[in-house]
């Protein structure tokens, strides 16, 4: 069982203060393998925080972000799964599945993880899961009104990865989740 | 001591809910929101950012519930960053400019036709506003910063239906993209940010879309490196079809969007060879195909099964050709929208009907 927290889209201290304390407190240093972030976050004191929570951090660059050295894209393997990451202003039209779906081709992914709409989206198609985390600060968004706070969390066990969501409503963390299993290659 | 006021008010997590109290913080906090000759501190870098970074989240912190108690807040702000000096405006300026669109998009969803006149007018005044705000953003200069603000601004005003405004911020971004964005890099990412919010306007009758759908294809065809200038030339074919607006629908400029990018493509492939004596890679055809298969499964009518063909037998000689460098990446690329037409066919019904005419 391996954990990855995906995240992104935080625009401290441009749109937001800091993650709900609700957030931070489950955020515990240690029982996560892997963050993957989407970006915009943005700047380095978020980085080094995302750090002290897990030191195998992957920051792709939002439009936001100052840092030259988060690229525009990366791949990364975990276990069984191959994980595409990309901020998401690059894909037009925005928030397209179809589009994304392309890139995810494009990056020979199984799962790809991006942002940009600061709206969770889980996207389960033939060959593959498009996940987008949303704003984990609820930050705000000219694309999406009323945005929550959220992010994902995913167990990959095997060939089985269960993406999890939560999402900061009215003050309380709310759960979903969706299942996703890959054919062996 | 001010770094102190500052943190105490954060963990407090209380709004400042006046302007009047507005004004007071700030008077409280000088020293950090402007120079000050005698009591000038030698802060390094990482220092200064950190402490404006504070003064940015106290801006967030500065609001009322109250659309015109919230003017006053907004007003109070600008007028005590703009004395900030081009180091702290870059900090500064984005969360009063977030704060204020927070307010605009609060008016715009007021159902309460009672106070749709008094909401109208609020939020041309903070469009001005933003619009006065951005503009000194050009003493630091900080042009990628102020284009991307613009940008957001204008999807503001296209959610007003204000087209005039709208118009005007894609025209100051324009300016901005033309006469400051030099860097390659940066123009690339811009693109694509002016590009992205373009496609989503719906605010703009035909003249003014086609003045700046124009200027946004011209400015991808001129981008430095010819994979830069194909990629940002396919994207502007998202400008001519709109799922969700029946009247934005022209096939032809898609059509021509997409044969101009295969004409890059094509350059692209021939300097590899006078240069490098190999064709490179037919990645760029590959991404191409892609957007090809998006148009035809959206039903436009000049994308046709012929069309696709055509490019998949390119794609395929190409790659077996014998000046072709081997690229992992593009056969990884084209196996997967190989596998993606074979799933589209095995889906049956409409979808299946479609990719019967295309062989792979």
């Amino acid at each position: 069982m391996v954990l990855v927290l995906a995240l992104g889209d935080l625009h401290i201290p441009h749109r937001a203060l800091d993650l709900p304390a609700k957030f931070k407190s489950m955020l515990v240093p240690g029982k996560i393998q892997h963050i993957i972030c989407t970006g915009n976050l943005c700047s380095k004191e978020v980085h080094d925080y995302l750090k002290t929570v897990c030191p195998d951090l992957h920051v792709t660059r939002g439009e936001y972000d100052e840092e030259p050295r988060y690229p525009e894209n990366k791949t990364l393997t975990i276990g069984q799964f191959k994980l595409g990451v990309c901020h998401g202003h690059q894909v037009i039209p925005w928030g397209d599945l179809d589009s994304l779906a392309m890139l995810q081709r494009q990056l020979d992914v199984d799962i790809l993880v991006t942002g940009h709409t600061h709206q969770f989206t889980a996207y389960k198609h033939e060959a593959g899961v498009v996940i987008n985390p949303g704003s984990a600060t609820g930050a705000f968004s000219s694309i999406t009104y009323d945005v929550n706070p959220s992010f994902v969390l995913m167990d990959i066990d095997g060939l089985r990865v269960v993406v999890y969501v939560y999402e900061l409503i009215d003050g309380e963390v709310k759960v979903d989740k969706i299942d996703f299993k890959k054919t062996a290659a | 001591m001010s770094n102190v006021i500052v943190q105490n008010i954060m963990k407090n997590g209380t709004c400042i809910s006046t302007a009047e109290k507005v004004d007071a913080l700030f008077e409280l906090i000088k020293g950090l929101i402007r120079d000050f000759d005698d009591l000038h501190d030698e802060l390094d870098e990482e220092d200064f950012k950190e402490e404006q970074s504070f003064v940015a989240r106290l801006i967030q912190m500065m609001h009322s519930d109250d659309p015109e108690e919230m003017l006053k807040i907004i007003c109070t702000v600008q007028k005590h960053i703009l004395t900030g000096g081009a180091k702290r405006l870059p900090f500064t300026v984005p969360p009063l400019i977030f704060s204020t669109l927070k307010l605009i998009r609060r008016l715009e969803s007021h159902d309460d036709s009672v106070s749709k006149e008094d909401d109208s007018a609020m939020a041309k005044k903070l469009f001005q506003i933003v619009t006065q705000t951005i503009d000194v953003l050009s003493s630091v200069p900080v042009p990628e910063l102020a284009l991307g603000l613009y940008l957001q601004c204008a999807e503001a005003a296209n959610d007003c239906d204000l087209e005039p405004v709208a118009y005007e911020f894609f025209t100051q971004a324009y300016i901005l993209y033309e006469e400051e964005i030099t860097d390659s890099k940066a123009q690339v990412t811009t693109i694509h940010l002016i590009i992205g919010t373009l496609q989503r306007m719906h605010i703009f009758g035909i003249e003014n879309r086609d003045a700046l759908t124009h200027k946004a294809t011209g400015y991808s065809a001129k981008l430095l490196k010819k994979p830069d200038q194909c990629r940002a030339v396919y994207a502007c074919s998202h400008l001519f079809w709109l799922d969700d607006n029946e009247s934005i629908r022209d096939g032809e400029r898609v059509l021509l969007c997409l044969k101009r990018a295969q004409r890059i493509a094509n350059a692209s492939q021939q300097m590899s060879n006078a240069t490098r004596g190999s064709s490179g890679s037919v990645l760029l055809f590959i991404e191409i195909l892609n957007k090809y298969l998006y148009f035809y499964e959206k039903g436009v009518p000049q994308i046709t099964a012929d069309l696709i063909q055509g490019l998949i037998e390119l794609i395929t000689s190409t790659t077996g050709g014998e000046n072709t460098s081997p690229d992992p990446a593009a056969d990884a690329f084209f196996a997967s929208t190989v596998r993606y037409i074979q799933f589209q066919k095995n889906k049956g019904g409409a979808v299946a009907e479609k990719y019967e005419h295309i062989n792979i």
